[in-house]
This record gives C-alpha cells, structure tokens and sequence, in this order.
C-alpha cells in the first residue's frame, strides 16, 4: 500500500504536463475551434508519455540513477550538454509562463493586476522549495490538483454527446473554425505539452529521491497509467466542455479565462472559483515540478549534489539553480508584464523542436543491461520507442513552420 | 541520322543502366549478409539520395502548409481575424449576461473585460496591418470601426466595472457591434 501511495509522484508529473497554463489554453482552443476533432492527439500523447514515463521509472528503480545522470554517463558530458542547454531554454519560459499562470487565477478572483501577484507567487514557491520536503510537494500539489477534475464534472453536467466523442477519436475531422495549418498547429501544441522532456527528468528524479528499488518496477507501471491517466482526463474534459458550451456560441479561447466560461456554463458562479482554483493550484504545482526538473537536470549532469529533502547547504548548488530561476523567471513576468499564454505557446513550439534530442537516447539506454539488468525493453516497448522517435523528428520539423503559419 | 543516333545513345544509355542495375544488385546480394562492410560507391549513392529526398520532403511541406493556411490571400487572413474579433465580442457578451444573472463575480467581470479588450486592441492592429484590394477597403474600414468601438466599450467596464442592471443593454449593443463586423 506504501508503495502505491507514490501515485502522488504521477499525478504531480501529470499535472505539469496536462493541466498547467499551455495545456489548459490548448485543450480549450481544440474544443472551441474543431469540437471533438482533436481528442485523438490527446490520446496518442498519453500513450507516448505513459510509455516514456513507465521507462524512466524503471530506470531510476533499476538503479541508482536518474535519467541525466546516465545521459552523461553512457553518451559523455558534451553529449548529454546539448539537450540540457536545449531544454534550459525550455523549462525556463515554461516556468515563467506557470507563475504568469497562477498569478494570473489570482487576478481573476481579486481584480488586482497579475503582475503584482508574479512577485508573491515566486516568493512562495521558493519557499515551499527551500523549506519544505519533497513528499510535501509532490502529495501537496497531487491532492490539491484534483480539483482539475472539476472539468470531468462540468462536461457531464453539460450533457457532452459521449457517442460522438468516442467516435472521434477514432475518426476524427477535421471540420471547424479554422485552416488544417491550425489544427495541425494545435496538435502540435498538445504534443508538446503532453510530452516535454522535464517531466521525464522530473519524474526520474522523483522516483531517486523516494528511494525506488527493483520492488517498484510493477508499481510504477500502474503509477504511470493512473498518473498520466488523470492527466489526460482533466485535459480530455476541459476539451469537452470548451466543445459542447462554448463552440455553439462562437466563442474561441484565444484568452485563458475564455476557458473558464465553460466552467460558469455548468456551475454557475462557482464555476469562476473552481476555475481560479484549477490554474492556480495546477500553475503552481507545474512551475514547482519544472523548476525542480531543470535543478536536478543540471545537477546530474554537471555531477554535482541533489536533494530536495537535504537541507540547503548540503546541496548548495541545487538550491542556488532553483532560487535563481525563480526569482529571474518572476522577474520576467511582473517586470515585462509578457503575457503567460504567449509565452507558454513559444515554449511548447521550442519543446516540440528540441524533443527528438531528449527522447533519442532512450533506445540505447533502455536496452543497456548495466542500467537495467533483467528489466531492459521488450519488443512492445522498443516499437513504442522508435514511433516515439519518429513522432518527434516530425513534430520538430514542422513544429516552428506550423506555429509561423498557424498562428497567422 | 539525328534521332537514329538519339535512339542509338539512348539505347546505349539503356543498357549502361541496366549493367550498372545489375552490378549494384550484385554487388549489394555479395554483402547484404553483412551491413556495416559496403562499398564505398554504393553508400555515397545511397547517402545522397537520401539527402536529396529529405530536402524533397521538407520543400514540399513548406509549400504545403505555406499553401492550406492561404498565407498570402487577403481574404483568409482577414475573415481569420474578423473570426478572432467576433468571438472576443461573443466571449465579452457571455461575461455580461452571466454578470446580469449573477453568476459571475465583479472582479472577474472587470479583468476578463479588460484582457477581452487588450486582445480586441490586438486584433484591430493586425486586421489594420493588411493591404486590402480595392474592393475589400470599405469592409475593413466598418469591421475596423465597430471593433474599435467594441473595444472601447469593453475597456470602460474593465475599468470602472458595471452594475448588474447595466449589463444587458451594453451586452445588446455589442452584439449589434458583432453583427457589423460581419456583414459586408
């Protein structure tokens, strides 16, 4: 039972890729603009991830190491360079744009300016990383992220056409406002966010700082599925209800609180709460779990000391990396005053280019024995490997293409 | 004696072809059991025809999505941001019936409306960016002019707020705003 309450660790990875800031735009804007006709790529990037997820579970059960640390290890440092400077990038405007986020649910609910609430924002983030453990985080932001759910309520309460929904993930089409360069654009989108390399390194990480053993390997399969499983649930609804209540009313969500008003359709005013409460709560627990992907990244890769439950001068320069990116990231937002979807849409178009750089590794390291002894990949899972590859060398070579002409 | 040699040449030609086919067949059949020891020649041939095909690939899904989206044409880029600012005027009428029913709260009125019309702002500069023909110019000057008022008003209840009994009639007039934007 122990080991299965490190669902929380799932869920949290989840919440980062699914229900965060990007996510909730894009998934509102496939379900106002082509109604169900994008529901596939949200299955198909479930699948992917759930896959990538269950491999580096089982690498960091299988050893005692995360993923970036073997990155360095089997393929040497310069290689293992690349994709981290990439990724930096990456993981910086995605962390930005989840405080930008969840300041921005706090706007809604006070009126205030989001700006102002950038600065409050970093500075409680940095200190529940600072202070707090990492099983505070993770179980923390899991449980509080479940109010996401509130989406699957609303898409019942809405009376969503189930029929017609399950049959469009199987024939989707393409019919709705808009060209096919946006709604590939918009899958494209959805991929990105599904799949962005920091949750792989997070999760990895994750799993070393619970101290996984050889006895995780069944659990994290099942911690996989769940864990993803919510995500794409909460993602899958709020696709639903931007569907059924907004589309009929010509209403896009090009805005983030366009988004919301599905939410109001259903419940009310109460729907303004939950809504403010699902971006805050998944924003913050998003930037908390990018910021500490990116730290323990750099970490391992550069071998230096990591460890969120340490206190901060055993691990010095963990702490520095995570302290600096906040207070840069915060800086950014309330200074600049850049709006968080904008930014979030580059950074999940960069995420999507640099992602066959993170995920062509894996082949080799899966099937490695000195990482992972008896539990290297079968063929299923060396199929679903290279499909993955391939997905991401296209994704990254019409990724930056599609978003110029996508976005008009 | 032009074609006769044109058909001699070619016929040459042919059968050059079929010898090299041949050969390289033979050759691959000598070491297919072993991939990695491969004459130089035919892996040279190889790599750059692959080469050749990427650059193929890439061209044509430039030209391709350069093509559906109707990136050049007026017309679809305008009718895409006439789409955008039409339903920012829905999404603004949307908030002000909920506000009217109370199902919506004051601050979340005034800041949505506020983004609404920060967006519409945006909106209006890249529907004003275009060049339109002759015969679209009047269209986008009206559909210009009721955005604009649309957006005015949606900044006024960002600003100050509104009173619920206030909401309907401004709801109504925009979606009249809405409805200009539309018709030619």
């Amino acid at each position: 039972v122990k080991n299965y309450l490190s669902i929380a660790l799932g869920i949290l990875t989840a919440v980062g890729g699914y229900v965060d800031v990007g996510a909730i735009a894009t998934a509102g804007e496939a379900g106002s603009k082509f109604g169900f006709g994008l529901l596939w790529a949200m299955v198909l990037g479930t699948i992917c991830i759930i896959f990538l997820i269950e491999m580096v579970g089982r690498l960091s059960a299988m050893g005692d190491k995360a993923y970036a640390d073997i990155l360095r290890e089997k393929f040497g440092f310069k290689f293992a360079l690349l994709p981290s400077c990439a990724d930096a990038i990456a993981t910086f405007l995605i962390m930005a744009a989840k405080i930008g986020g969840a300041s921005f649910a706090l706007y809604l609910i006070t009126g205030i300016s989001f700006q102002v609430w950038t600065v409050a924002v970093g500075l409680a983030l940095w200190l529940l990383l600072w202070r707090g453990s990492f099983s505070l985080i993770e179980t923390g932001t899991s449980l509080l992220g479940l109010v996401a759910l509130c989406f699957l309520v609303a898409a019942f309460v809405l009376g969503t056409p189930w029929n017609k929904a399950t049959t469009e993930i199987v024939l989707p089409s393409m019919v709705g406002r808009g060209g096919p360069a946006e709604y590939f654009n918009i899958a494209a989108g959805i991929f990105g966010a599904v799949i962005s390399p920091y949750l792989l390194y997070f999760y990895s990480s994750g799993g070393q700082e619970e101290g996984w053993t050889r006895r995780m390997v069944r659990t994290n399969r099942v911690i996989a599925v769940v864990g993803m499983g919510f995500g794409a649930v909460a993602a899958i609804s709020i696709v639903l209800v931007c569907a059924v209540a907004l589309q009929p009313l010509g209403i896009q969500v090009d805005q983030l609180q366009t988004a919301g008003l599905g939410l109001v359709a259903a419940f009310g005013i109460w729907g303004v709460y939950l809504f403010a409460a699902t971006l805050f709560v998944c924003c913050f627990g998003a930037a908390a779990e990018s910021v500490l992907g990116f730290s323990f990244e750099v970490t391992q890769i550069m071998g230096w000391k990591y460890n969120v439950n340490k206190k901060p001068r055993d691990s010095a320069i963990f702490n520095l990396i995570f302290s600096l990116y906040i207070i840069v990231g915060s800086l950014l937002v309330a200074l600049a005053g850049i709006d968080p979807l904008e930014l979030t849409i580059f950074a999940t178009g960069f995420t999507a280019f640099m992602l066959p750089v993170v995920v062509g590794p894996f082949l080799a390291v899966m099937n490695d024995p000195m990482y992972l002894k008896d539990q290297t990949n079968g063929w299923v899972s060396n199929i679903a490997v290279l499909l993955i590859i391939m997905l991401a060398f296209i994704l990254s070579i019409t990724s930056i293409p599609l978003m110029i002409v996508g976005e008009g | 004696m032009t074609p006769r040699m044109n058909r001699r040449s070619a016929e040459t030609l042919g059968i050059k072809d079929k010898l090299w086919s041949a050969r390289a067949r033979q050759t691959r059949r000598m070491f297919s059991s072993s991939w990695t020891v491969r004459p130089r020649y035919i892996h040279n041939i190889e790599m750059a025809s692959r080469r050749r095909g990427i650059r193929k690939f890439l061209f044509l899904l430039l030209i391709t999505s350069l093509t559906t989206s109707g990136c050049g044409g007026y017309q679809s880029q305008a009718e895409k941001y006439l789409t955008e600012a039409s339903s920012q005027i829905a999404a603004v009428v949307y908030v002000l019936e909920r506000r009217w029913s109370g199902a919506v709260t004051d601050p979340f009125t005034r800041s949505s409306l506020w983004e609404y019309a920060t967006a519409m702002q945006t909106t209006g500069e890249s529907l004003r960016s275009l060049d339109p023909p002759f015969s679209a110019i009047k269209r986008r000057a009206s559909a210009l002019k009721a955005l604009s008022r649309a957006q005015r008003l949606a900044q006024a209840v960002g600003r100050k707020g509104i009173e619920p009994n206030k909401t309907r009639k401004l709801a109504r007039r925009l979606r009249g705003l809405q409805k200009e934007l539309k018709t030619p």
